[in-house]
């Protein structure tokens, strides 16, 4: 055989050694392409822009880092370091923000300059390990919310508690000078200062009250879940006004309702309801200041009530529902498919007879869907 | 003239060859796992005919593609160090009937404290202790002599694995119902020590929750007062955005999901029966699902000995299966 044939029958190898190698990748890369079945990892929101400029600044948690939208433009804010993830934001008539830096085992409430100065620390949740291994000691904050004037805040907190029993029960305390902003030092029994009120006794074993919102009155509006008696999990609406008497509900158990927003005016209320489903849906109500009895399920009761809901948005994945400053629509957190990452949404004219099509806020990023955003006018 | 031709087939032989080793080697993956993991000769028994003819052989076993309703048990067990790998108690069964020509689903969670016989051990005991005496055969005959149900076929899944299948699958979405707390979570799938304890508080909506934390929400028990029944709802409703995931597989995902769950998933089912699955649950409603959990009436707590045990009454339990799980 000549030199020249045996090159040519190595060539020859050498390509179908190629070709072979290029099936395999070939292969790769049209799964890549074919299937959707793995999530794309979220961009960055500082790397993208927004399709639709809003007005005001919306602060959004993704990933451990908080995010401020303001315009068509991301900025990072504060980013998960060793004080924890931060997320939950919560708006001060200043302009500062409460935000919540969530670590493994226990959870702290900062407040955070707009560009992301941490002022200091309000509440910290960090105790030390017991010798038997046991984070017991331990505690969650969460859902922060602060009165209008600035000078009491209220949230979800994990006391009292005792062995299984862990229920996160409303509280309220009064805003003042925050501790340094360094990471919490573990204590022994991390405490909540003795200005510090609880509100609601929540049902045992159900995880607790959520949600605290402000209503203009000075009665308190949370999520309240409870069991019933065919062993079924229900969310509910509750409103309270004052510390330890649970108040009465506005929604139906049947309704499994959570995550109230209260418009700029204090007139309306949006809020998630499942129905005992895994789709959530985003309705809307009246906030009726005497008692309506309109919705079936529902007692009248002394107080507020809801007037005649609709369901805004139906068939996906709706969380978190923010107003705008102006009242004139809502913001939401929804995946656009079914296993895709939560986008923003703009829901215009949603206290209106006529609300729009949803429109579509952001594509590529993937925002923590049990972390409220909160807008800010400015 | 003939020589080169002759020349030209093996030339082009050689090409189909060489693209036939890298389409093999890029489903290596699968392969492998199909050949380990499914098609276990576990000797289910017999199946048998419904209430009152718990003996009757029923001679073929539906086949999942096939048009016909099939039965499979599905098992998860804790597989950390705590346990020796063949001694594994079953933390979650779940019956699921499956009738592919109208597309409805029944699931069926029996809780793991049932107290009930033990098909290959003496006396009554936990249910969950069946799969620990005698792996999956024991676990299925025990269910069927119980619950006078046919169990066509069982798939059983490790801790790991089913953290892993749920990442592989890019997660799920689930519209957790309440928060679920507990301070006395085990944190046995990462670290040194499988006795201790870590902080879990899984927060209320919809959202996407990856496999660690899909796992704490449907292995959380000490904050809910329906305790295993609470967990296995939750369990349900991860099974079901699991299902709502498998719309968007083809084949070509198979080799990384594969590779995921090597040696934490082992199924009597061949590989071709578990890729006919696929396209049945991309088409399945969630309307045409029916959930059945042992509640009480069906169940009641009570202590045998120094165990907290749940008592079936089979009054109620045995007309409610066989309505759900008709032969």
């Amino acid at each position: 055989m000549s030199r020249r044939t045996l090159a040519g029958v190595a060539g020859i190898l050498a390509l179908m050694g190629i070709f072979g190698f290029a099936v395999y990748r070939g292969l790769g890369h049209f799964k890549r392409l074919s299937s959707s079945a793995a999530v794309a990892a979220p961009a960055r929101p500082a790397d993208t822009t927004a399709q639709l400029a809003l007005p005001g600044t919306i602060y959004l948690s993704q990933g451990g880092d908080l995010f401020a939208l303001h315009g068509t433009d991301f900025r990072a804010v504060v980013s998960a370091d060793p004080r924890g993830n931060w997320g939950q934001p919560a708006l001060l008539p200043d302009g500062n923000l409460l935000v919540i830096a969530r670590r493994d085992a226990s959870s702290d409430l900062y407040e955070v300059r707009p560009d992301g100065t941490v002022v200091g620390r309000l509440i910290s949740g960090a105790a030390t390990t017991l010798p038997d291994g046991s984070l017991e000691n331990n505690h969650w904050v969460f859902t922060p919310h602060a009165a209008a004037d600035g000078k009491t805040v209220w949230f979800s907190y994990d006391s009292p508690k005792s062995g299984f029993l862990v229920d996160l029960a409303i509280w309220s305390m009064p805003l003042t000078s925050p501790a340094p902003a360094t990471s919490a030092q573990p204590v022994a029994r991390p405490q909540l200062p003795v200005s510090a009120r609880r509100w609601t006794t929540p049902n045992d074993y159900t995880g607790g009250d959520t949600d605290p919102v402000l209503l203009p009155s000075g009665a308190l509006l949370y999520t309240k879940y409870s069991i019933d008696a065919k062993d079924k999990i229900h969310s509910q609406i509750w409103v309270t006004s004052s510390p330890r008497d649970d108040g009465h509900a506005l929604t139906a158990a049947a309704q499994d309702c959570s995550q109230p927003a209260l418009s700029p005016d204090g007139t309306h209320l949006a809020m998630v309801c499942t129905n005992g489903d895994q789709v959530s849906r985003l309705v809307e109500a009246p906030l009726l200041a005497a008692p309506a009895g309109s919705t079936p399920g529902v007692a009248p009761q002394a107080g507020p009530a809801l007037g005649a809901q609709r369901v805004l948005v139906d068939g996906t994945l709706v969380a978190q529902p923010v107003w705008s400053p102006a009242g004139d629509g809502l913001i939401y957190l929804a995946p656009a498919e079914t296993g895709a990452n939560f986008q923003l949404w703009w829901l215009a004219g949603a206290s209106t007879s006529g609300p729009r099509a949803p429109a579509q806020v952001t594509t590529s990023l993937g925002f923590d869907a049990t972390s409220r955003p909160v807008w800010s006018a400015g | 003239m003939r020589r080169r031709i002759l020349l030209s087939l093996l030339i082009a032989g050689g090409f189909v060859l060489s693209g036939f080793a890298g389409t093999i080697a890029y489903f290596m993956p699968a392969i492998r796992t199909g050949l380990s993991s499914t098609g276990q000769a576990a000797g289910l028994p017999a199946p048998t005919a419904a209430v009152g003819a718990a003996t009757t052989s029923v001679t073929a076993r539906p086949q999942p593609g096939s048009n016909d309703p099939f039965t499979v048990l599905l098992l998860g067990s804790d597989n950390d160090a705590k346990f020796s790998g063949d001694h594994l108690l079953t933390q979650s069964m779940i019956l699921v009937r499956v009738e592919p020509a109208t597309k409805r689903v029944t699931l069926l969670s029996i809780p793991r404290d049932l107290y009930v016989p033990i098909d290959c051990a003496s006396g009554s005991q936990k249910i969950d202790t069946a799969y620990s005496y005698g792996g999956a055969r024991c676990a299925v005959s025990t269910v069927q002599t119980n619950f006078h149900v046919h169990i066509d076929h069982y798939v059983w899944i490790g801790l790991k694995g089913l953290v892993s299948l749920i990442d592989q699958l890019g997660g799920v979405d689930v519209v957790t119902t309440n928060p679920v707390l507990d301070d006395f979570y085990p944190a046995d799938l990462a670290g040194g020590n499988p006795f201790a304890y870590e902080r879990v508080a899984v927060l209320p909506g919809a959202q996407h929750l990856d496999g660690l934390h899909a796992m704490e929400y449907v292995r959380s028990r000490h904050g809910d007062l329906r305790e295993d029944f609470g967990r296995s709802e939750r369990q349900q409703q991860v099974l079901l955005a699991l299902r709502a995931k498998a719309r968007n597989l083809s084949v070509f995902d198979l080799p990384d999901i594969a590779g995921s769950l090597s040696g934490q998933l082992t199924t009597d089912m061949g590989i071709t029966q578990v890729g006919g699955l696929l396209p049945l649950a991309a088409g399945l409603d969630l309307k045409n699902v029916n959930r059945v959990l042992l509640l009480p009436p069906y169940t009641h707590g009570q202590i045998v000995g120094n165990q907290d045990v749940v008592v079936p009454d089979w009054n109620l339990i045995l007309p409610l299966v066989a309505q759900s799980f008709p032969s």
